[in-house]
């Protein structure tokens, strides 16, 4: 069994090897990667997992089973739209950066062991941040570096946290889930079923790794930092894996852990007011990233078979919907050289197909019925809304409004619509096209006929679970959305007509970067400067001392002085006879 | 770039179309409204049935307080563009 070759290497490898081939050819070469991976990967038998021995712990490299093939399949979805959304730009550095990344993240997602989840972890960080610096301005080189540093130390702490729980357990493996008590509510394996808490002091540095990743509520910020950041496409790539990778992550290894449930509502909540004051459309959708985040964070914290299912599925449709929407916007920032909603309007007369795209995307992510976000988010709202718990019924009610206004509406209608900037463009190039074309198929596609999504999770699709009632498409269910969709849509309308709505402004908007883009940065350069004027003085005053003295002793040297002054020859015969009379009496006082 | 020129107006360009799509909108919230309150609902909490209409009124009121909340978030956290100099 051992022939086979880990899903994921051939992206890996094969985009590493992708410059040796001739230039005609590249662009194909990558795009067959993809498929070939997937390909491979779906061929790989369900319960197969590759063991080996280094010293006294068993590594699995490879493990397969329904879980991670969700993300699996989803992850050489996203390569394959990204790679082709990408077929126009000639920088192969792009490409290789974006295919290895893809590879590393699927690698991440089969790794049976923590160490093997730890090389994959680093390697999605290292793999990806080409992408950014792609840009090749000084910005994007420093935000580059803002954003290696982050996601390296997040791999650094999994270290640390992999090292403690191997002196505590003995063990590098991932484990498996665990039922609770009553025989549906599930618990990963650095969870404590009792508490509902990570289970000790190593499985709660783990979960910070994994939370830095995740974009937990301040540790987001390198997400609305760098992903803005990126090229056009670049975000695309971006956009996909990393944060997917560690919703993954938390899914396999916390579930049922009861303090996601707040961190990932605290997550749905804070982006949506910064991502109604944002000016920066790619900025809003990085926001917008964060509260999506959020809904898988509390499936994965509510940890019935649903909520998981939930957490999942959600995943799924969210790489594809919020990869459209980026990639709406990358054709946005290609053609007309900005996504500054303050400078944009009326592009639907120039980018009629991308107008259209975007707005399926938006559709799909404020979950209008008929669409795949409907499908996902509602087994994640059911199963959340099933532990009857009101503050969060309200604050994903609360939620789901917000995503109605920044992705549903102010992403399309700044851009496309609203007041026409005057802006004249050519549409999106054909790639482009296609690539947006296929991730809206897939947005209705799951959204009118959800089987094949329902198939390939890791738990069966039940109406109900064990108590969480569950239906899709109930009427109940269709006429709740639409009252929340159209009535938010309308509170808009009227917040528009009354002049009630907030201008777009060129503007920086504070978040917790400011600690240390701005606070950090200047205490430590007012320490730096500190300590500099202290040495200085420091080295100045013994400097001084010391020409001090060297002048003190030099001017008992000059003549007039008493060194320098000039002896009358009979004191020097003195102080000789004295001298010769010392010499003497000690010599004698010797002899005696 | 310049001013839009009147060759390239679209059907969005015109405000009757817009009123359109308002009044289409009103009638899309009084129709969701009204027959919400003929089906069969499930919920999980109280409030689902004796609100009539609550997802609706829940949208617009939590829409109204998210824009009301970021606008007074802006006077908090708006530095100019340029604030981090880079």
């Amino acid at each position: 069994m051992s022939n086979y070759i880990f899903p994921g290497f051939i992206l890996i490898f094969g985009g590493l090897l992708l410059p040796l081939f001739p230039k005609s050819l590249r662009k194909w070469v990558a795009l067959a990667l993809p498929v070939l991976s997937c390909v491979h990967m779906h061929y790989l038998p369900e319960g197969y997992a590759l063991t080996t021995q280094i010293f006294e712990y068993t590594l699995t490299p490879v493990r397969m089973d329904k879980l991670s093939l969700v993300w699996g399949y989803v992850f050489h979805l996203a390569a394959l739209m990204s790679v082709l959304y990408q077929m126009h730009v000639k920088d192969t550095l792009q490409d290789v950066s974006g295919i290895t990344y893809a590879g590393a993240a699927v690698g991440a997602v089969f790794a049976g062991d923590l160490i093997t989840l730890f090389v994959y972890w680093e390697l999605t960080a290292i793999t990806s941040v080409f992408l950014i610096y792609a840009n090749r301005t000084p910005t994007a080189a420093k935000i580059g570096t803002r954003y290696l540093i982050i996601q390296v130390a997040s791999g650094v702490i999994l270290f640390f946290g992999v090292l403690l729980w191997v002196r505590e357990t003995g063990s590098v493996d991932i484990g498996s889930f665990t039922y609770g008590e009553d025989n549906w509510h599930l618990f990963g394996p650095f969870v404590n079923p009792e508490t509902g808490m990570p289970v000790s002091m190593a499985s709660w540095i783990i979960l910070f790794a994994f939370g830095i990743k995740a974009a937990f509520p301040f540790l987001h910020n390198w997400l609305q930092d760098s992903y803005p950041a990126a090229t056009a496409t670049g975000t695309v790539f971006l956009s996909a894996f990393t944060t997917k990778l560690a919703i993954y992550a938390l899914v396999r290894c916390y579930a049922g852990t009861s303090i996601l449930i707040p961190i990932g509502l605290v997550m749905t909540l804070f982006p949506i007011i910064f991502a109604v004051i944002e000016n920066d459309l790619r900025k809003v959708l990085a926001y917008s990233l964060n509260n999506q985040l959020g809904y898988m964070v509390v499936g994965a914290g509510v940890g019935t078979e649903l909520a998981l299912n939930g957490a999942a599925a959600h995943a799924f449709a969210h790489i594809i919907y919020k990869g459209l929407l980026f990639m709406a916007m990358g054709a946005v920032l290609y053609r007309v050289g900005t996504t500054k909603a303050n400078q944009l309007g009326g592009l639907h007369k120039s980018m009629p197909l991308t107008t259209i795209f975007c707005i399926i995307g938006s559709l799909s992510i404020s979950g209008m019925p008929g669409f795949s976000g409907f499908v996902t988010k509602s087994m994640t709202l059911s199963a959340a809304f099933g532990t009857h718990d009101v503050l969060l019924f309200v604050g994903l009610l609360i939620a789901s409004a917000g995503v109605v206004d920044h992705s549903g509406i102010k992403i399309p209608f700044f851009a496309f619509f609203a007041h026409d900037s005057g802006k004249r463009c050519k549409e999106a190039p054909i790639n482009m096209l296609l690539a947006m074309g296929i991730a809206a198929f897939f947005c209705i596609f799951l959204g009118i006929y959800p089987q094949p999504l329902y198939d390939i999770l890791p738990f069966e699709v039940r109406a109900d679970v064990n108590g969480a009632e569950w239906h899709n498409y109930s009427a109940s269910h269709v006429y709740t959305s639409f009252q929340l969709l159209f009535m938010a849509a309308l509170a808009f309308v009227v917040l528009m007509k009354t002049n009630m709505y907030p201008p777009e402004l060129s503007c920086t908007n504070l978040d917790t970067d400011v600690v240390y883009r701005r606070w950090l940065k200047r205490s430590a350069m007012t320490i730096g400067s500190t300590i500099q004027s202290i040495w200085s003085r420091t080295l100045g005053s013994i400097k001084a001392q010391i020409v001090g003295t060297v002048q003190r002793v030099g001017d008992q040297a000059r003549p007039n002085s008493i060194l320098g002054e000039p002896w009358t020859i009979g004191r020097t015969a003195l102080w000789a006879a004295i001298l010769l009379l010392f010499v003497f009496v000690s010599g004698m006082t010797k002899v005696m | 770039m310049g001013a839009p020129n009147d060759g390239d107006k679209s059907w969005f360009d015109e405000p009757r179309n817009i009123n359109i799509i308002v009044w289409t909108l009103v009638l899309a919230c009084l129709g969701v409204m009204v027959g919400g309150e003929f089906i069969h609902k499930h919920g999980h909490f109280e409030v689902e049935y004796t609100v009539p209409g609550f997802y609706g009124l829940f949208g617009f009121v939590a829409y109204t307080c998210i824009i009301a909340t970021a606008i007074l978030f802006r006077k908090l956290v708006m530095r100019p563009e340029d604030y981090y100099d880079e």
